[in-house]
């Protein structure tokens, strides 16, 4: 289901339209509340919260408007909203030091992050996977073949090519020019 | 090599010899920060299984259909969609002279804490870019309305001094205010509130009662 499709079929409010948004976008809304709030429980608070008002507000998104930063918008709000309403953390200091206050990440990084998810979401299965091994789990190429079963050659052109198409999807981020 | 390509190649290998594309400062940051976070486990971690499920309850407990927003909503989305009419316009003037427009959502928000004089304070300032300057929506809660002869004051402050951007009380309850600014976030990145004693005095009292400062 292309972008177009998915924003209609969650515009009508039924199950399945949010369904098919939840299988597409839960795992960067999840991401980026985890970001801001650093805490897996309210996290998961974000994400039902985040459903569930974009679920009220379908009906305001307009026919062509894209969907993932109207519910990137939603979901960066219910994630601060938590993080507002949790205890505060650090004491408040003097109005006239500007010692420790503690904020929640900044727009920009809560943005690079959404991104970031939704490219690693968009990347074929397999291509994934190896991207995976590599950055998260901090593998070599060679060890990533042991650990997949599969020719070093096919892991390298894999992770090869899921490089050039997260570039692609994220080369504005770095201010390269695509 | 094209810059996407070295893009491609730092973000799989890291910093190495890649030829004669030398990236500019900006962009080596950049694509070291991306490189960080492909790494990072937040940015790989999946929702509880189940969740969905407590969502799908949920909705349909509420109902077969959405929600209608309540008044204060409609009020704000009536001002927004004046303002996205607005900012579409700018957005085609825009494409039409040829300005691109690479980064992210076209408002900025900024995250205020209460102080000590105000531990229960916080705010949201929602700042949209407009042709006559910035039109900030401050969403108040935690403070208390000030009592007569005082008030709330906005103020945007950076290394050139500070900008009165308006001042409020919050009588009638604790809501949105709306403030202007003439000067950017970018050269002014501190937005405070002070409360101040009505005395003529035009000048910050200095009892700040919400700011985004931090280390």
């Amino acid at each position: 289901m292309d972008e177009d499709d998915l924003a209609d079929a969650f515009r009508t409010g039924s199950a399945e339209g949010v369904r098919a948004v939840y299988e597409r976008y839960s795992g960067a809304v999840f991401a980026i509340a985890l970001r801001v709030l650093g805490d897996r429980d309210l996290a998961a608070d974000a994400v039902q919260v985040t459903f569930l008002n974009a679920w009220r507000a379908c009906g305001t998104l307009e026919p062509g408007r894209p969907l993932a930063p109207w519910l990137f918008t939603i979901a960066r709000r219910a994630a601060i909203d938590l993080y507002r309403r949790r205890d505060r953390g650090p004491e408040p200091v003097e109005p006239a030091d500007d010692a420790t206050i503690t904020l929640p990440p900044s727009m920009d990084s809560i943005w690079e992050a959404w991104q970031i998810r939704i490219a690693l979401d968009m990347l074929p299965a397999e291509e994934r996977e190896v991207v995976r091994a590599q950055h998260f789990a901090g593998l070599t190429h060679a060890q990533i073949a042991q650990q997949l079963a599969m020719p070093i050659g096919t892991v390298k052109s894999r992770s090869h090519r899921a490089h050039r198409r997260l570039a692609s999807m994220l080369g504005h981020l770095a201010e390269v020019a695509a | 090599m094209t810059s996407q390509e070295w893009l491609a190649d730092y973000l799989e290998h890291g910093a190495r010899e890649t030829g004669p594309y030398a990236p500019d400062a900006a962009s080596a940051d950049a694509a070291r920060r991306l490189r960080g976070l492909l790494a990072d486990p937040d940015g790989w971690a999946e929702p509880p299984a189940g969740l969905f499920g407590q969502i799908t309850a949920t909705i349909d407990r509420k109902g077969a259909t959405p929600t209608v927003r309540d008044g204060r909503r409609r009020q704000i989305k009536a001002r927004r969609t004046v303002r996205a009419g607005a900012v579409a316009l700018l957005a085609a003037a825009a494409v039409v002279i040829g300005i691109v427009v690479t980064r992210g959502p076209a408002t900025t928000d900024v995250v205020l804490a209460g102080t000590r004089l105000a531990p229960a304070a916080s705010a949201t300032a929602e700042l949209h870019a407009t042709p006559s300057g910035l039109a900030i929506e401050l969403d108040v809660s935690g403070l208390p309305a000030s009592p007569p002869g005082y008030y709330y004051q906005a103020w945007m402050k950076g290394p050139r001094g500070a900008v009165a951007i308006g001042t409020f009380h919050l009588r009638g309850g604790p809501g949105t205010v709306e403030l202007w600014s003439a000067v950017s976030l970018a050269d002014y990145p501190a937005i405070t509130v002070t409360r101040e004693r009505e005395d003529g005095n035009p000048a910050s009292s200095g009892q700040v009662v919400l700011t985004n400062r931090h280390p």
